[in-house]
């Protein structure tokens, strides 16, 4: 099970609501790019017989069934999608809460994640999931395998890597050194329309609002744009040389050197 | 003619566009400038299921509607124009035997060209046989149950790289080109078939156009399409379906030129100011931008002709590509225009969509051949044509 | 309940992090601020020597574990910490380990999660943080909300806080005990450092970064080279990394580390914006590029259109000239 997240596309504009919080409806809205290794890694384990299918999670408002629906277009067998209207606003606690039960009803041998969404980059999400699911973390894995009972991620360290493994059901997270997700084809767009995807409320999944404290424990008092940096100082269409007095003067303005 | 975009076809739009961008637009220029056949562009196009668009489902392809088809080439000639024939030429091909084929070529064959394992050429043209089809040379002599093909074809799109031909040729020559021609199944592996010449082209340069010779190439007659005496009429009805996807190549070309150039127009400064903010530099791009949102609603609207099989679909579908073809070739020397000297050094792309642009007004029928059939069908429409037309 | 601020401590080969000296004295500064005093929850192969960090600013130390296990293992230990001890605010630092941990006791815990922060301050008795969010187009401030349990975990960015110098002190030090649970059973199972040495760059105060135009693996060593002459580290765009030029361990940016240098020097990098969030707090940014509409040159500081394989090489000598060697 792939839990994926909708977010604003990097390009488009963004802004906040009256209440500070991210006016999702505002801006254009892709699979968080970062989430798709994740789907690449989860089909290609398919794909290599160690899994036997993928399925696709998500929580958001309704429109985030497009981000599900393009991921079936990548492959995969159904999609679930969380959606309820006391979820807007929630952190990184509701949406493991969320998520965490809504993975409990589904019940995979792995529940895999991208390494960060690009919104909000706490990537807390699958510490506090595999906490609440209460079963072992496999981390910012380069690489997933499922070898029968054992799942496995090579992992980057300071000065080269690790292999962690653990017993399944395990939660992971993966990085974008698995490989390039694939485009759509044609026929998976096609296919995708067919799949089945079920939409849950906090109700299906056991949970009520107040379980959710007002789906955040935390809150923005403030939302600002950050202040404007110096205009750039451009050096041009001069020789070598001059180009490099004109950084070693810059440096040593700034103390640098 | 009316026609209604659904959502499935912005959905289709968008998956090419992002393919294209990402994947066909960094390849093009050095495509162009090698002159070399995109095998690459082939795979990903053939792995995204876009070469069998219009194919059957039940023979793997993906039988889309005639305007997904124009949306699917119109966004990849926005990329690059070669690599958009890539799709086109498969159909043009692979229409005769679609139109009349016989079950067992389509099971023999489609899965084949719809996975895009096999490439396929329409071999009709020849060297004093252009627009007047009528004077096709090359013979098919039947010898038992093999017809020998004898003859050559010239400017034939993908004939040095096709595994298979769609090819026309006179069984009976006493009857001439009208009533004597048929069409035929070629693989290109059969003795006495060869490719000796590639052409030097203005555009569409990596694609490669070829002069065929047929030096006694037996052809079981299974691999007949239709009966004999047909082939013209086939040719025709080919023609008139296929220049559809000229229609949207010249689109989709002239749309990369544009947003290249309102691109640049916003960067670019000089007297101070950018020169998308110039109020001459306005109204060529909303020249530009107008004169291709005609065309492309005209293409789709031809495009619901072809697939509601309307007896006057020749007058859309011709209609379109003359009005296509003609608003690329200004659209894109405009682009060059905005581009001001930039635009006429290969360092930037609008000149080589502007060479690209040229081949919409002259093949699948130059535009004057257009011209006589919107015009034939205009004075049947009116009730005035001469009695022996 | 208290007005202490813990931190995660990680060691690595029988030291403290950077990371945890960083945190260490951040915690005491935020300690001043609300009455208390800063904890350290120390984990990794040496942290039995935590009392080592009251020099750095902890006035006493948790031992959650002195071994290599992966860090989230320490997750029930450091729960059963932070339930007795109830601090104000637990900060972790921004890395992989640090967000590992961090994310399992905000699950285990119930608890409100900021960050990661490039501010963090003490008012009225409350925690606000300050983080870049939308890939630094929008700041937000945030807090607690009311009722919301404690500690509030906020994860840090590296260079935030300065590490004390010079500083004495021992911190007291107890030991967690808690069994692992679940939690613990991920374990490692093989373990390949690289043949060569490989810089942290979250300790480099300059970095020269190489991209895509440095053109090859050995393309960078000129830029080895002007990093010595400036006395900094080598850094890579994702570019750069994916080609095999360097490994992963220098890449910059979303996926891999973010730094806070004092001189950030970028050469034939482009400027993606999943490179920019991981480069953009450095305080002076100069940028080589060939490119005159690389986005990189619209937030750099000095913004060179130019060969770099042509400046590099006499940026380097000029730099050692002028440091007279």
């Amino acid at each position: 099970m792939v839990c994926i997240k909708q977010v604003p596309a990097t390009t488009a504009p963004k802004r906040y609501t009256a209440d500070l919080r991210l006016d999702r409806a505002a801006a254009e809205a892709v699979i968080n790019p970062l989430d798709e290794y994740a789907i690449e890694q989860a089909l290609r384990l398919q794909e290599s017989g160690a899994i036997e299918s993928v399925g696709f999670l998500s929580m958001g408002p309704e429109q985030a069934g497009e981000a599900l629906r393009r991921a079936l277009a990548m492959g995969g067998d159904d999609a679930t999608l969380v959606t309820d209207p006391d979820l807007g606003g929630a952190d990184a606690w509701a949406t493991a809460r969320v998520l965490a039960a809504a993975l409990d009803k589904l019940a995979p041998d792995v529940s895999l994640m991208g390494m960060a969404s690009d919104d909000a980059r706490g990537s807390l999400v699958p510490g506090a999931v595999a906490a609440l699911r209460g079963m072992p973390l496999l981390s910012y894995g380069s690489e997933l395998r499922i070898d029968g009972s054992v799942a496995r991620v090579r992992r980057l360290t300071a000065d080269g890597f690790d292999v962690v493994e653990a017993p399944l059901p395990v939660v992971a997270s993966v990085t974008d050194q698995v490989g390039e997700p694939r485009y759509a084809s044609l026929k998976g767009i096609m296919a995708a329309k067919r799949k089945p995807m079920e939409t849950w409320s906090l109700a299906d999944i056991g949970l009520s609002a107040d379980d959710l404290h007002g789906a955040a424990l935390s809150r923005v008092v403030e939302a600002r744009k950050p202040e404007a940096k110096p205009p750039t100082e451009r050096v041009e269409g001069v020789s070598a040389d001059e180009a490099v007095t004109r950084i070693a003067d810059w440096l040593a303005a700034r103390k640098l050197i | 003619m009316t026609y209604r975009l659904t959502a499935d076809h912005d959905e289709l739009r968008a998956m090419v566009r992002e393919l294209a961008d990402e994947r066909i637009a960094p390849r093009a220029a050095e495509i162009d400038a090698k002159a070399e056949f995109p095998w690459d562009l082939k795979e990903l196009l053939a792995k995204q299921d876009l070469i069998g668009i219009a194919f059957p489902a039940r023979f793997g392809g993906t039988e889309l509607d005639n305007i997904g088809q124009a949306i699917v080439v119109e966004e990849v000639a926005r990329a690059d124009a070669t690599t958009s024939l890539i799709v086109i030429v498969q159909k043009l091909a692979a229409l005769p035997i679609m139109l009349a084929g016989s079950e067992e070529q389509h099971a023999r064959y489609f899965p084949r060209l719809a996975s895009g394992e096999w490439m396929a050429a329409f071999a009709l043209t020849e060297a004093s046989a252009g627009s007047d089809v009528a004077a096709i040379r090359m013979r098919a002599r039947r010898d038992g149950d093999e017809y020998v093909l004898s003859g050559s074809k010239r400017f034939i799109s993908h004939g040095s790289i096709a595994n298979l031909l769609t090819a026309f040729a006179l069984t009976d020559p006493e009857a001439g080109g009208r009533k004597g021609l048929s069409a035929f199944i070629v693989e290109t592996d059969s003795p006495g078939f060869s490719a000796p010449r590639l052409e030097h082209k203005m555009g569409i340069r990596g694609s490669p156009t070829a002069e065929l010779h047929f030096d006694d190439v037996r052809v079981p007659v299974a691999n007949r399409i239709g009966e004999e005496g047909e082939g013209f009429a086939l040719a025709m009805a080919t023609l008139d379906r296929s220049r559809l996807s000229i229609a949207a190549q010249a689109v989709g070309i002239a749309q990369g030129a544009l947003d290249f150039a309102v691109g640049y127009a916003a960067t670019r400064e000089q007297f101070g100011e950018r020169i998308v903010d110039m109020q001459g530099i306005q109204f060529m791009l909303a020249d530009m931008a107008s004169g291709i949102e005609a065309a492309r609603q005209l293409t789709y609207a031809a495009a619901a002709a072809v697939d509601a099989d309307a007896p006057d679909l020749a007058y859309w579908t011709s209609s379109a590509k003359l009005i296509a073809g003609d608003m690329a070739m200004r659209v894109t020397t405009d682009a060059v225009q905005v581009l001001g000297g930039y635009g006429y050094v290969s360092e930037y792309p609008v000149e080589r969509m502007m060479r690209d642009a040229k081949i919409t007004q002259l093949y699948e029928g130059t535009q004057q051949v257009q011209r006589m059939i919107v015009a034939r069908q205009l004075l049947r429409r009116a009730g005035v044509s001469r009695p022996s037309s | 309940m208290s007005s202490d601020i813990a931190f995660l401590a990680e060691f690595a080969n029988g030291a403290p992090t950077r990371a945890a000296l960083e945190l260490a004295a951040g915690a005491e500064e935020l300690a001043g601020g609300s009455g208390g005093s800063a904890v350290a929850l120390a984990y990794g192969p040496g942290a039995a020597g935590a009392a080592t960090l009251g020099a750095a600013g902890a006035s006493s130390a948790v031992v959650l574990g002195d071994d290599a296990a992966p860090a989230i293992t320490h997750a029930a230990a450091a729960a059963a910490t932070l339930r007795d001890l109830a601090p104000l605010a637990l900060l972790a630092p921004a890395t992989p380990n640090g967000r590992d941990l961090a994310g399992a006791l905000v699950g285990l815990l119930g608890l409100p999660a900021f960050g990661p922060v490039r501010a963090v301050r003490i008012e009225g008795g409350t925690v606000r943080t300050e983080q870049a969010t939308l890939q630094g187009t929008v700041i937000t401030v945030s807090e607690p909300t009311e009722g919301a349990g404690r500690p509030a975990i906020v994860l840090v960015l590296p260079s935030t806080f300065t590490p004390r110098e010079g500083g004495s002190g021992t911190a007291a030090v107890t030991s967690a005990s808690a069994a692992a649970g679940p939690l613990g059973a991920a374990r490692i199972v093989e373990s390949h450092p690289a043949e060569a040495a490989v810089a942290n760059l979250e300790e480099a105060s300059i970095i020269v970064a190489g991209g895509r135009g440095v053109g090859s693996a050995d393309g960078f060593a000129p830029l080895h080279e002007l990093a010595a002459a400036l006395g900094g580290a080598v850094g890579a765009s994702r570019a750069a990394a994916d080609a095999g030029w360097v490994p992963y361990q220098l890449q910059i940016g979303q996926t891999g580390k973010v730094v806070k240098p004092a001189l950030y020097v970028g050469c034939g990098i482009s400027g993606a914006i999943q490179h920019r969030v991981g480069m953009q707090t450095a305080e002076s940014v100069l940028a080589i590029n060939k490119d005159p509409d690389a986005p990189i040159g619209e937030f750099a500081d000095l913004f060179v259109v130019g060969d770099l394989f042509a400046i590099v090489p006499k940026l380097t000598a000029e730099v050692r000239r002028r440091k007279g060697r």
